[in-house]
């Protein structure tokens, strides 16, 4: 019966190579797009990782605050603030942080004494955007900016993630309806077939087995495809960051798998249920 | 094998079968007959569960058929062997094909199928016939590959609708001599007609079906 089953899924698949072809790639693309996006993500990953620590935000205060008057300034912010980690910079540092800011800086306390520049320090902040409010501090001069390179490639890859998912999803969406519909003109050019196999009592199962066959075939199909645009994507991505000195991304073993999977499972399960839906045993043959 | 209790059947108002009452025993040849247009089609329908009956009882092989759940439908639809009066051959399969094809349903191996079809095609003469397609074959021809399928799983009750229709009298006679024969070996034999030539060949029991009752049970010419 399996053997039969079969045999005629791949009657319908041979006679409608075309379509069964046009539907693999409909299927494909927006598994590869979803492969790729995976890899970006893992790419991008230990970068976002490394720079998501918090970084501290420089405070540059009054030439007058030191000694003492820096000393009781720093405790008041930490009694106001216990969850700031608040550091001086010594000023041995402070022509290399200075010059981040100021490149002329350098050249300045080369040939000062270092005595002549205000003090500075650096405060690591959980909320850094909170250290918005010492620009208002009298002892204050300037605040050093306060957005973090982490905080923007995570927000940057949220949104890549979002894009690509969404469109992913969008796509694979439309080629299961696709499945579908394509599953439901099958049905109906296949229709004396399955009349005459009813009548001569042959199961639910054979009736859509052969359809699954087709389907699952087509998923098997759409599974390779994307898994080759997913690792051609990846190579050219590769020697593009390859130019630019940074290290090539990798499609782990497992994307494969999932994207066979995925693209046997979603038009699989459309075409069960239009099967479920349209092929019911009619007691009107 | 076939019982049926006070059924009746109407399509939009019109009464097709008003009560019918019949009982056919395993092992019968029975001919069921009447004007074209009485019904003996539906009646056919009612046996392999095309059809549910406005009311009444459909017995077949020990089965109820009226309220048969649908999962339930193949395994009734395994014992008959129906030939249709329009044959609903596969157009895309050649001769063979449509006979293994059923029998491949039925569960039978590849080999056993072939061998089993080519047989039955052999029997009707139609052997030479295998490898064409049906939209290349005579009404002839197309009825007796519709027959051979029927045939070609052995099963214990045959129904057979209009089945010397497109035959000519040569074939006719030959197709009942091969209905009978398979009767003569166990199977039950319900065929439908309105030809009474056909009727007058075979001394068997006949049901005449008239105004949507059967008019007339024994054996024919009265």
């Amino acid at each position: 019966m399996m053997r039969q089953i079969v045999s005629e899924g791949w009657g319908i698949l041979r006679s409608r190579a075309g379509v069964s072809i046009a539907l693999a790639l409909a299927l494909a693309v927006p598994l590869a797009l979803g492969g790729f996006a995976v890899v970006v993500e893992r790419w991008l990953a230990p970068l976002v990782a490394t720079e998501a620590h918090a970084e501290p935000v420089q405070v540059l205060l009054r030439p007058d605050a030191t000694g003492q008057r820096l000393q009781k300034w720093v405790d008041e912010q930490h009694s106001a603030h216990p969850k700031w980690q608040i550091e001086v910079v010594p000023p041995e540092k402070l022509a290399d942080r200075l010059s981040q800011w100021f490149p002329y800086f350098r050249r300045i306390m080369d040939r000062n004494s270092l005595e002549i520049m205000p003090p500075l320090v650096e405060i690591v902040a959980p909320n850094p955007s909170a250290l918005a409010g010492l620009e208002n501090n009298p002892a204050v001069l300037a605040v050093g900016p306060r957005s973090n390179l982490g905080v923007l490639l995570r927000s940057a890859l949220t949104r890549v993630r979002l894009v690509l998912g969404m469109t992913s999803l969008l796509l694979f969406a439309a080629a299961g309806l696709l499945a579908a519909v394509w599953v439901h003109l099958e049905m109906y050019r296949h229709a004396d077939e399955i009349t005459v196999m009813r009548l001569v009592g042959t199961t639910e199962g054979a009736v859509r087995g052969p359809f699954l066959v087709v389907v699952g075939a087509t998923g098997v199909l759409a599974g390779a495809v994307s898994s080759g645009l997913t690792h051609l994507l990846t190579i050219w991505s590769s020697g593009v960051l390859g130019i630019l000195g940074l290290r090539p991304p990798v499609v782990p073993w497992w994307l494969s798998v999932v994207q066979v999977v995925a693209a046997v499972a979603l038009p699989t399960a459309a075409a069960a249920i239009t099967l479920a839906r349209h092929a019911t045993f009619g007691i009107e043959e | 094998m076939i019982r049926l209790h006070e059924v009746h059947k109407s399509f939009d108002h019109r009464n097709v079968l008003r009560g019918v009452n019949i009982a056919v025993d395993p092992g019968e040849f029975v001919f069921l007959t009447g004007p074209s247009g009485v019904g003996k089609t539906t009646f056919l329908r009612l046996l392999y569960a095309a059809e549910r009956p406005t009311s009444g009882e459909v017995w077949v092989n020990d089965m109820r058929v009226d309220d048969l759940p649908l999962h339930k439908l193949p395994y009734l639809r395994r014992t008959m062997g129906v030939i249709f009066q329009d044959f609903k051959l596969l157009k895309r399969k050649s001769v063979l094909d449509n006979i293994t094809f059923v029998l491949r349903f039925h569960g039978i191996p590849p080999r056993e199928a072939h061998r089993r079809a080519y047989l039955t095609l052999k029997r009707l003469g139609l052997q030479h016939r295998q490898s064409a397609f049906p939209d290349a074959l005579s009404g002839g021809e197309q009825q007796r590959v519709a027959i051979a399928r029927a045939l070609a799983y052995q099963p214990r009750l045959i129904l057979a609708d209009e089945p010397t229709g497109n035959l000519d009298a040569e074939l006719a006679a030959e197709l009942m001599s091969l209905l009978c024969d398979i009767n003569y070996q166990g199977a039950t034999v319900l065929v439908a007609t309105h030809d009474h030539a056909l009727l007058e060949s075979i001394p068997a029991r006949t049901l005449v079906l008239q105004r949507g009752v059967i008019a007339y049970d024994g054996i024919w010419p009265p």
